[in-house]
């Protein structure tokens, strides 16, 4: 009777690793510490009204087993997360109240769920965070309130720096992985700016995109290639140092492309999440780039990262409240 | 702004439906403005598309009372009204704990069940439930304080009060009405000839005048000639008599044949319906089919329709093999046509499981439209999402709906989340941070 139950359990072999999350998955990342270690930061009702969670993963057996290590509960919903370089303990989540939690994973005690920060500056959901990666002790906040705000932590109670030129809501910022100081915005005003820390303007705008940009990433073999992705559904390519025309373009998606991120292995390979409810693989040296197509998930594919010490292995999470880990190499 | 004045007045408003400012309300709206803006696009597309689904839902309007309740409920989403989003789903428990009582699946290792139906999309609560009725501990049900958190927050664990009969009806068969062949016609027999003969006879009798040599050889040839008719007419009856039992044995292999028929059918149901559980499972909102699966069950489709293939071919060569002889006395249900679930063949927003699916079903639709008196369960198909359009449409637009006209889902917490501690100082970690694979590369370099 049940037999195909049966069958399926028992020959279940070449599996894609699935955590079920209660609410709708906004961003999930890998730790820089831990190769099976991943955070999601998710918001109730796709990300409309509610409450938030963020899920702290272990995922082993190249994302077949993957189980919750801790969770902690917001008032309002996630919508990004970033790991701390410096300390394998601390995590920062975005949230849909304008504030900027903080926690300490690994406390214990009575008060270990509830966040160890919380600031309140920005006055608009902030959208994303990112920690820097090559100093290390300082991290961006970006908001639809058009601001970006520098952080450090360990420095005192207020951001230290505000970037507020954008004309509309910022949907993410990026550092550079080459340079400590600098770093993308990408903005519904449909421009990607780029910036020096120690500048409150920014060095370089980029009319990017034919609509809103909600993502872009950095080359991490090549300290001037920066890649975007855009509602206009394509994902395109820049030089910063020429930003008139894109080096070019990717197109595929049939959908508003909501994250790009540019493999930690390869020069060439970008991954992208989408609207059109699939992720792909691209390779940017092949003259027809598009490699792999994942649709594994069932709504808005929102949340996209490459494990840094697993090779080919990703995680997406989407609106469908699942997280799926796997290794886009096998 | 309002908002955060808002919540830090101890959230007073968060969970009413009434009171809350203008400036809060004014930005709830914007943001689910920015959220609906991507989703209007998916909306227009999926509207051009729902013209085209609607054939499939008008299709299965025969057989649904021969269908199980949760199925016939799903075929009519559209009305459904959507549940609370925290209940466990008793079809859901209802199969997994068949699963769980499988004499196969007992012996297994706990955490492999559990890890097991967590993949299928069932939340820990559903699994507790499972087990619970199946009367083992879940190993889940002693859990860290993060489960516990996740069955708490924004989860309402009342098992439903309306559906408590299984999911998994007792296998229906429909009763087919099996009757015999009518007998036969006898064909007209053949014209009588000895008569024609005799009278031939008589003629030539009559026209040579001879007497009794001529009536003599009559008499000689009559005998014979009758005698070759009884022969005949005894080899005719012979003849009936064997057809007649053949189709007796015919009609006997054809009801064996039937039988085995059903059970294929019955088991190529089960498995369809299988198929679509663990597929609805996966969504976990009760909505039209998944028309986006994952790999795996891509894999299990692909497995499940080989298997259907393989089950259609074996009907297939019963039913050809039989039709040769018995076809005309059959009386053939032209509506009966066998094919998969409207939903299957519809499903899926790739092409690379669309596309097999359709031209595999009309193959097969075709070659069974020979033998069309052949009774089948009619597939009665829940209502097909139109491809493309994500599973969750109809509750995001509950949601705003719902944050437009000022209120709030029931199942938003007043959660506390201010921190605690906050003179305890962030540091460094105790491990040293680890190299980037880019950094590796370029040093080699």
């Amino acid at each position: 009777q049940h037999l195909s139950l049966l069958f399926i359990f028992f020959t279940d072999l070449d599996e894609m690793g699935l955590f079920k999350t209660p609410f709708s998955g906004y961003s999930v990342k890998f730790s820089p510490f831990e190769e099976n270690r991943l955070a999601v930061a998710t918001a109730q009702h796709f990300g409309i009204i509610g409450n938030g969670r963020l899920h702290i993963l272990d995922s082993r057996n190249g994302g077949a087993f993957i189980r919750e290590i801790n969770s902690f509960e917001t008032k309002d919903g996630l919508y990004d997360v970033a790991w701390s370089e410096e300390n394998e303990n601390i995590i920062v989540g975005a949230s849909g109240d304008g504030s900027v939690k903080i926690w300490d994973i690994g406390r214990m005690g009575p008060d270990s769920k509830f966040p160890i920060r919380s600031y309140e500056e920005h006055t608009c959901e902030v959208y994303s965070v990112d920690w820097n990666p090559v100093h290390k002790k300082t991290f961006l906040s970006g908001s639809w309130d058009e601001s970006v705000k520098l952080w450090d932590p360990m420095a005192g109670a207020g951001s230290i720096r505000t970037f507020k030129e954008h004309r509309y809501c910022i949907y993410s910022t990026v550092w550079s992985p080459h340079h400590p100081d600098r770093f993308a915005s990408a903005s519904g005003d449909r421009t990607i700016k780029i910036w020096d820390v120690k500048s409150p303007h920014s060095g370089n705008t980029i009319l990017a995109h034919d609509h809103e940009v909600l993502t872009c990433d950095w080359n991490k073999y090549n300290e001037n290639i920066l890649v975007s992705g855009s509602v206009d559904k394509s994902i395109r390519i820049w030089d910063i140092r020429n930003t008139q025309r894109e080096l070019g373009m990717l197109k595929g998606h049939n959908y508003a492309v909501r994250r790009v991120k540019c493999s930690p292995h390869s020069e060439n390979i970008v991954a992208s999440c989408s609207y059109d409810l699939t992720l792909a693989l691209w390779d940017t040296n092949d003259n027809n780039p598009l490699q792999r197509r994942y649709d594994h998930h069932t709504e808005f594919v929102v949340g996209l990262d490459f494990n840094l010490f697993i090779e080919g292995e990703m995680a997406s999470c989407s609106w469908d409240e699942t997280v799926m880990v796997w290794n886009g190499r096998e | 702004m309002g908002e955060e004045d808002q919540q830090q007045n101890g959230g007073n408003n968060s969970n009413n439906n009434a009171n809350i400012s203008e400036d809060e309300q004014a930005a709830r709206e914007a943001r689910a403005e920015k959220v609906r803006q991507r989703r209007e696009e998916m909306k227009t597309r999926a509207e051009s598309n729902n013209s085209n689904a609607a054939d499939f839902s008008n299709e299965p309007s025969q057989q649904q009372q021969s269908r199980s309740a949760p199925s016939s409920s799903d075929s009519n989403s559209n009305s459904q009204p959507t549940p609370a989003p925290a209940k466990l789903r008793e079809d859901l428990v209802a199969s997994s704990v068949n699963f769980l009582n499988h004499p196969k699946v007992k012996p297994s290792p706990l955490t492999q069940k559990t890890s097991f139906l967590q993949k299928k999309g069932l939340t820990q609560e559903e699994i507790n439930e499972a087990f619970r009725r199946v009367g083992e501990s879940s190993p889940s049900d002693s859990s860290s304080q993060g489960n516990r958190n996740q069955s708490n927050g924004g989860y309402v664990n009342s098992p439903s009060s309306q559906q408590n009969q299984p999911y998994y009806p007792p296998q229906q068969q429909q009763q087919q009405v099996y009757r015999p062949p009518p007998p036969q016609q006898l064909p007209p027999p053949p014209p009588q000839w000895y008569h024609t003969g005799s009278g031939l006879a008589l003629i030539a009798l009559g026209c040579v005048g001879l007497g009794a040599g001529v009536s003599a050889l009559a008499k000689t040839v009559l005998p014979y000639l009758t005698g070759e008719n009884v022969a005949r007419e005894e080899k005719r009856r012979r003849k009936k008599a064997k057809e007649e039992e053949k189709q007796a044995n015919d009609a006997k292999t054809m009801s064996e044949m039937m039988n085995s028929i059903k059970s294929l059918q019955e088991k190529n149901d089960s498995l369809q319906e299988n198929l679509r559980n663990i597929l609805q499972s996966q969504n976990e909102k009760q909505r039209e089919a998944p028309e986006s699966m994952s790999k795996t069950d891509k894999a299990r489709l692909r497995e499940t329709e080989a298997e259907l293939k393989r089950l259609r071919a074996v009907l297939v060569d019963k039913n050809v093999s039989g039709s040769l002889s018995t076809s005309q006395s059959w009386t053939p249900q032209k509506d009966s046509k066998p094919s998969l679930p409207a939903w299957q063949m519809a499903s899926s927003s790739t092409p690379k499981v669309e596309e097999p699916s359709s031209p595999k079903t009309e193959k097969v639709e075709k070659e069974e439209s020979r033998i069309e008196e052949i009774p089948e369960e009619k597939e009665t198909a829940p209502v097909v999402a139109p491809p493309d359009e994500p599973v969750n449409s109809s509750k995001f637009e509950e949601v705003m709906n719902m944050v437009k006209s000022g209120k709030i889902p029931d199942d938003v917490r007043n959660i506390d989340d201010k921190p605690r501690d906050t003179d305890a100082k962030i540091e460094k970690g105790a491990r040293e941070p680890r190299q980037k694979p880019w950094e590796r590369k370029n040093d080699s370099n």
